[in-house]
């Protein structure tokens, strides 16, 4: 009976796994293409986070590459704030570098005279940081590893040779004003639940030096927030892009948060990256692109935003 | 006639639908799945009936799911009933949801009923204070009528926040540590405030599965902590009403098919 029930079930993820291959090639060519990036749209996050499935054999300037593309398609459609995650910490672990490349894209003195950048505002991340008022007799030291850089250029970024498709981005770039100010946030693991220990942590060795009883410990929401959302922490993203991925057999596998720090995720909407633009190696992009992150998908999660409902609890 | 054909439909309807559950079973079976119950409302209005009639038929929902999970072997489900911010909601609505819940949920514990037959201890979720008393007072008789079953979980979270719950476990765990001596404050890990969240006091395993109806694709402050990681994610249009086992097979197929590929991937790093 339990061989016969094994058989069946085997035959039903066949005809599911058939049944949604038809439909997803149906979906490829039915599916109305998403607004060009510079479109109106109804709304706009304010905040996008993305997370890129980036294997420990990526290349550096693919992640360097990924974070221009990033930071200048934001800059384009007006989103203030990003913040990209890994799940392997790798972006994180390339920090430096980033900053760097940061640096040299949008210099702190450009051609025109107009560029300034503010960098860098927060420390490395190996650095213990925060100090956050929580109320005006006390303060809270906790090590949240996000790091802040703020991009405040004015003008057209400058060219820095990454990749090989450099003549295209460069002519993409100078039909497109680049006027808006970007905060970009490296997010880790670490930012996650190991962020709130850390709060926790803090909250103890504050309780410990203040000589306070465990009773007369009373913790807020509004506190929390104010600790892991605040200069050191990061904002909680309107809208996240996560990365489809593949399995051994080539479908597709369920929607999953990698590990995002869970604080931020409250009202966030997801959107997911389609599948049919899956690399076989699970990352957002396209076959015939080693970048992590491709337009399409970024434009496409950008309508699905800008359709979306918020009701807040209402 | 009429009501011979209808008890022959439903007979063969009801054997399909254990033969199915038998089918699925054969493969690997989530340990926890949650539930966002979404789109009452709008279920209600699409079939012009009024608002109170779309909770009901959310109840109704909520137990017809309950009722596949067990037969399925399913040792959790968590439904999210209320949240804190639904407070804000008109207080006709309110004060009809609390009724509610105050009717449905003796109902459901009473002898013979489905938590009964199944073995499941129900666990009210969340801040049960800001509950109307008459509500709390039956949440807490809920609760011990099913003290002693073991062999399913219910964790039905009124009035819930995520937010409020990892405070609340920050917050314990910042006093149990202050409490002991031992207890360096360095030594405090995630797992520590794993251990206060109110699911695992509740003794529920990781969670699988988080479902939510609607359309809607976001968390809305429930179970954040618990779905960060290793949880599929499944947003469906169906109105919470309307979802049924038809829904449900294709949610348990994508667990199966990540779960091998799970097992392939840990074979070929050994």
């Amino acid at each position: 009976m339990s061989f016969l029930a094994a058989l069946c079930l085997h035959l039903l993820h066949f005809l599911y796994s058939t049944s949604s291959t038809l439909f997803s090639f149906w979906q490829r060519h039915t599916r109305i293409p998403p607004l060009a990036l510079t479109a109106a749209r109804a709304k706009l996050p304010k905040h996008l986070a993305i997370i890129l499935d980036i294997l420990p054999d990526t290349q550096q300037t693919d992640i360097l590459e990924t974070v221009d593309r990033a930071t200048e398609w934001c800059r384009t459609v007006g989103i203030t704030q990003l913040t990209l995650y890994d799940r392997r910490g790798l972006l994180h672990s390339f920090n430096q570098q980033i900053r760097e490349h940061v640096v040299q894209v949008y210099p702190l003195a450009s051609d025109s005279g107009e560029s300034d950048l503010e960098y860098p505002l927060t420390p490395p991340p190996s650095d213990y940081s925060i100090s956050r008022p929580m109320s005006p007799e006390n303060s809270v030291l906790a090590d949240l590893d996000v790091s802040t850089i703020h991009v405040v250029s004015q003008s057209r970024p400058k060219q820095v040779k990454t990749r090989r498709n450099v003549v295209h981005k460069r002519r993409e770039r100078e039909t497109k004003p680049l006027v808006n100010p970007l905060t970009l946030y490296l997010v880790s693991p670490k930012s996650s639940k190991p962020a709130i220990a850390s709060a926790a942590r803090s909250f103890v060795k504050l309780c410990r030096v203040s000589g306070k009883a465990p009773n007369e410990f009373n913790l807020m929401p509004e506190q929390l927030q104010l600790l892991l959302e605040g200069e050191q922490g990061f904002p909680p993203p309107d809208l996240l892009i996560t990365p489809p991925r593949a399995s051994h057999t080539g479908a597709e596998l369920p929607l999953e948060l990698y590990g995002f720090p869970p604080w931020q995720m409250r009202l966030t909407e997801i959107s997911r990256g389609k599948f049919d633009t899956c690399r076989a190696d699970n990352v957002l992009g396209n076959a015939n692109d080693q970048s992590l992150i491709d337009e399409v998908t970024f434009r496409r999660a950008l309508d699905e935003y800008s359709g979306a409902e918020m009701r807040l609890g209402k | 006639m009429f009501s011979l054909f209808h008890q022959c439909v439903s007979w063969v309807r009801q054997k399909a639908q254990n033969a199915l559950l038998a089918v699925l079973a054969a493969g690997p079976i989530p340990k926890h799945i949650a539930f966002v119950m979404d789109g009452n409302r709008r279920y209600a209005r699409m079939n012009k009936k009024i608002v109170q009639q779309g909770h009901s038929d959310g109840f109704l929902a909520l137990r017809r799911m309950l009722e596949v999970c067990l037969r399925l072997g399913v040792q959790c489900v968590s439904a999210y009933a209320f949240s804190i911010e639904n407070f804000k909601r008109e207080p006709a609505e309110v004060d009809a949801l609390m009724n509610l819940a105050e009717e449905k949920l003796l109902e459901l514990c009473q002898h013979g009923d489905l938590l009964d037959e199944y073995g499941v201890r129900l666990h009210i979720i969340g801040r049960k204070e800001l509950l109307p008393e008459s509500v709390q007072a039956v949440a807490r008789k809920a609760e011990e009528m099913t003290q002693h079953n073991d062999r399913a979980i219910l964790n039905l979270c009124m009035p819930y926040t995520s937010r409020d719950e990892m405070t609340t476990a920050v917050e314990s765990t910042v006093r149990k540590a202050l409490d002991s001596d031992d207890y360096s404050s360095a030594e405090i890990t995630e797992k520590d405030i794993d251990a206060q969240m109110m699911t695992s006091l509740a003794k529920s395993p990781p969670l699988d599965i988080l479902i939510r109806t609607s359309g809607v694709r976001r968390l809305s402050d429930f179970l954040l902590w618990q779905c960060c990681e290793n949880t599929q994610l499944q947003f469906t249009s169906t109105y919470w009403p309307d979802f049924g086992l038809l829904e449900f097979v294709p949610v348990i197929l994508d667990f199966q098919r990540k779960v091998w590929y799970q097992q392939v991937t840990a074979r070929k790093l050994l």
